[in-house]
């Protein structure tokens, strides 16, 4: 079985500002989650707990945030220095994604299964032991293992996902709303997975709404800040004793945490308010306690604080202890093992808080699209009229210079370019090679030639990739119908066509972050980062599935508020505004204007 | 009594075939019979599966292939009812608020002049004024719901149905979207709302529980969690454990307090009815505590 299990196989953070306890200092290094406890992850709507938890598992690439299990370190650097993730990392961890049931793509739950546990080198007997185990978790048995996953219901798929990340027994379980739309029982199944995981020596990082569900189950909780990111490492007890904390993350104290607290107060014992049929036994006795004291009402407010004060200490004072020996353990790891300088890690910080600060946005946004769309013409001509690779540097420049001066970052299509010009490289080799019939020799004239002609339509395209990100489709649209139509009246196709390319341009995104989202499934489930070929076609077969059913139910819900919005319903829909030239477009227009001129002086000079 | 039946949504006896993924047939909702009254607020809980969403979709007046039964729109209208859904990515079409609301409007058709003046209104009422002209990417998942919301209630709508657009929200997100129905709920809009989210019900609200397409109750909230003390006096079983969902803490502890013999129906269930029963323990921090 898992070796590095037996081992201790803390998850290290550095890189995070955060606390312990009650602690008013911010630390920057030695985070820590300590194997065979539940840590709860919580924290308000933007706060980034799904980030950080995928940050933690690899699955989203972070500059300053420095993650090691045990002595792997996450992310290390290959020969060219660049961060590559470590495959042994990976296999340290099991993951469950909200809705993990999507990420399935398999036939039968078998093949799932054995999907999870190919990344681990098992014997077959621990395989098959590793198999039981899991259908058990989820309250199956052996006969599921031939049911195909896309004939199930929701519940059923749900827990056909949740035993492929079950089946691993991997030193950590990270999850994510594991119980999101599940029944009570299904809480109930998930709740014991938990501890039977916990009690066999894993460590379990768990992000839930349900609190109530949750923060009983948990040892440690992290508060996670929206304000500044930070974070707050506490035991639950401590939550129990401060529920501000929660309150200084930007969240609300839970009605239910509020009446443990008040028990905690009155003298119940920490660990009697988690259940509510424990609490609501400590209730009774304190009523009783109350109606018996009712008479003698004397026992002042103010001893009553100092008792509670002298509780608070206490339990704090204990888990100090407790996490002396964290700390102290985290100490010899430090002295042999910290491969960043303290200097770096502040920079790191420095970063990521650069980061926090929104983007600057660009400068179009005050230009009539039609003015854009006009400029933008004009500058592609003057540079389809580039005709030597003198002027086609000029034409780089000013592509450049409009694209930095704009305030436009093309990284969104930073894959697509990157495409583009290894494609046309390519092209250009194919090309020079068949030029010279086959030969050694390699027609460099022909190989410049065709390149030449991808350069230039290369800086067409970075310009044209900057309009979507310039001006928004539903503007666009409008400068498209007006364009067409500039007194009104669009025939009805034309509309439905505009409608349907903007709404297009609206979802690429949206199509982009789905499939992003499914790749890092499966690299949380296969845990390879090969590049060959082979695995990269492999990773296209067993992401695509899902994608496609994940995108036919976003068609699905994009039909839907359409319909509810009333879209297609009226065959001509009224106009808001009305776009209208100002100065400034004719400006842009001028400027566009005299750029393709000079382009084409600079070329016939 | 009669005047108001006429005005009322009604579903007769529907049932909705379905198939699932492999063309099989399977049955999304079971012999639903219920009725839905003007300004009515009305809460639909359930499990995944439960049937929860179809019936959201038809009571939207968005219908599904494969419905048998009878089906009246009476106070809602022909066509269709704003329907706000979980994910907000599906539903917005423009990049910013404005432009999601003016969008919205345009395919009222609203005269165009009276556009400007509607998307402000809109962006008020919903505390979105500030962020108005902001990406998408530079709101939180909750004021990109209020988007959602105000896009969709724009215009005047006699029914709303809100399909579970708090799953994925925090508490304070939760708030400020409760409050914007509640408010389109006074002036007089039904309001539909389905959750998974017990917490979110009032004791005095109607309540629609789903179990594998069946109603499996129909009656106000306080009711579902703690059940009805029937005249022979045994310990009455909560609807929700009977609907499959997890009872919340409170709801258990009142429960456990009951059997306890400490505390009689009606049982507390918001927060300042639990502050009064609680109230003789604490002193006035407890006040702050239970908030």
């Amino acid at each position: 079985m898992q070796l590095d299990k037996q081992e201790h196989t803390p998850l290290l953070v550095d890189g995070i500002e955060w606390r312990l306890g009650d602690e008013t200092q911010l630390r920057a290094t030695g985070l820590q989650l300590v194997p065979g406890t539940i840590t709860l992850l919580m924290g308000p709507n933007g706060a980034g707990k799904t980030t950080l938890l995928e940050k933690l598992a690899g699955l989203r690439p972070s500059v300053s945030l420095n993650v090691k299990y045990g002595s792997e370190p996450l992310w290390r650097e290959n020969r060219l220095g660049r961060l590559r993730l470590n495959e042994k990392a990976l296999r340290q961890y099991s993951y469950a994604c909200q809705s993990p049931e999507e990420g399935l793509f398999a036939r039968s739950v078998q093949e799932e299964l054995d999907y999870s546990l190919r990344p681990y080198k098992l014997s077959e007997t621990e395989r098959q032991q590793r198999i039981e185990s899991a259908l058990t978790a989820v309250g199956w048995d052996s006969s599921w293992l031939a049911r195909d996953p896309y004939l199930m219901s929701g519940g059923e798929r749900r827990r056909a996902a949740l035993a492929s990340v079950f089946v691993t027994s991997a030193p950590w379980l990270l999850m994510d709303e594991p119980t999101a739309g599940l029944d009570g029982a299904g809480h109930e199944t998930v709740a014991q997975q938990l501890l039977r995981t916990k009690s066999s020596g894993s460590g379990i990082v768990l992000v839930s709404h349900d609190s109530d569900w949750a923060l009983p189950l948990a040892d440690y909780v992290l508060l996670l800040s929206a304000e500044d990111g930070s974070i707050r490492l506490c035991s639950r007890e401590q939550l129990l004793m401060f529920p501000e904390w929660l309150e200084e993350t930007g969240m609300k104290v839970p009605d239910w945490l509020g009446t443990a607290h008040l028990l905690w107060r009155n003298g119940a014992a920490p660990d009697q308010v988690w259940n509510p049929l424990d609490a609501a036994a400590e209730q009774a006795k304190l009523w009783e306690l109350r109606q018996a004291e009712s008479g003698a009402k004397e026992e002042t407010v103010e001893e009553q604080r100092r008792a509670e004060a002298e509780l608070r200490r206490n339990v704090i004072a204990g888990d100090e202890q407790r996490k002396s020996i964290a700390v102290s353990e985290r100490r010899n790891d430090v002295v042999d093992a910290v491969a960043n300088p303290i200097g770096m890690e502040s920079n790191a910080l420095a970063r990521r808080k650069m980061q926090h600060r929104p983007e600057k946005s660009h400068r179009m946004t005050g230009f009539d699209p039609r003015s854009v769309w006009l400029a933008y013409i004009l500058v592609s001509t003057g540079l389809f009229f580039l005709s030597d690779w003198i002027s086609v540097m000029l034409g780089a420049l000013i592509v450049f210079a409009l694209l930095t001066g704009g305030r436009i970052s093309l990284r969104r299509w930073r894959g697509l370019i990157v495409n583009y010009a290894v494609f046309s490289v390519v092209t250009s080799a194919l090309f020079a090679w068949g030029a010279s019939g086959g030969s050694v020799l390699f027609e460099w004239g022909a190989f410049v030639g065709t390149l030449f002609t991808f350069v230039r339509t290369m800086l067409v395209l970075l310009l044209g990739l900057a309009i979507p990100l310039v001006m928004t489709p539903l503007s666009l649209r409008r400068s498209l119908e007006q364009m067409i139509a500039p007194r009104g009246r669009t025939p009805q196709w034309v509309q439905r066509f505009i409608l349907t390319v903007t709404l297009i341009m609206r979802f690429v995104p949206v199509l982009l972050a789905l499939w992003e989202r499914f790749v890092r499934i499966f690299l949380a489930r296969g845990k390879s980062i090969s590049g060959n070929p082979w695995a990269l076609s492999r990773r296209l077969h067993d992401v695509s599935l899902p994608f496609l059913l994940a995108l036919f139910r976003l068609g699905d819900e994009v039909a839907l508020a359409l319909e509810s919005r009333g879209v297609g319903f009226r065959s001509n829909p009224t106009r808001a505004m009305r776009l209208k030239w100002r100065l400034r477009d004719y400006g842009l227009a001028i400027g566009a204007l005299v750029l393709a001129v000079g382009l084409w002086a600079f070329t016939h000079r | 009594m009669g005047k108001r039946l006429v005005n009322a949504l009604v579903l007769n006896g529907i049932s909705v075939y379905g198939n699932d993924e492999l063309g099989n047939p399977s049955l999304r909702l079971d012999n639903v019979n219920m009725n839905l009254e003007e300004g009515e607020w009305l809460f639909v809980v359930g499990v995944n599966g439960s049937g929860k969403s179809t019936l959201a979709k038809l009571l939207a007046g968005l219908q599904p292939d494969g419905i048998v039964g009878e089906l009246y729109r009476g106070f809602a209208g022909d066509g269709s009812s704003p329907i706000v859904l979980q994910q907000p990515r599906a539903q917005l079409f423009g990049e910013t608020p404005r432009e999601e609301i003016t969008f919205a409007l345009e395919w009222q058709g609203i005269a165009a002049e009276l556009i400007p003046e509607r998307v402000e209104r809109a962006l008020k009422k919903t505390g979105l004024i500030l962020l108005a002209d902001e990406a998408w990417d530079r709101l939180s998942g909750g004021q990109q719901q209020l988007a959602a919301l105000a896009a969709s209630t724009a215009c005047d709508t006699p029914l709303i149905v809100l399909d579970e657009v708090t799953s994925m929200l925090d508490e304070g997100n939760r708030n400020s979207i409760l409050q914007t129905a509640q408010d389109l709920h006074k002036n007089g809009t039904a309001v539909i709302w389905v959750t998974q989210r017990l917490d979110e019900l009032e004791p005095e609200s109607r309540v629609i529980a789903l179990g594998e397409g069946t109603v499996v109750y129909d009656g106000n909230g306080r009711d579902f969690l703690y059940g009805v003390t029937a005249g022979t006096g045994a310990v009455p079983i909560s609807p929700c454990l009977r609907a499959g969902l997890r009872l919340p803490y409170m709801a258990a502890m009142a429960l456990e307090l009951r059997r306890l013999g400490k505390l009689n129906d009606p049982l507390p269930m918001t927060g300042s009815e639990w502050r009064k029963v609680l109230g003789n323990i604490g002193d006035g921090e407890a006040e702050h505590a239970t908030r």
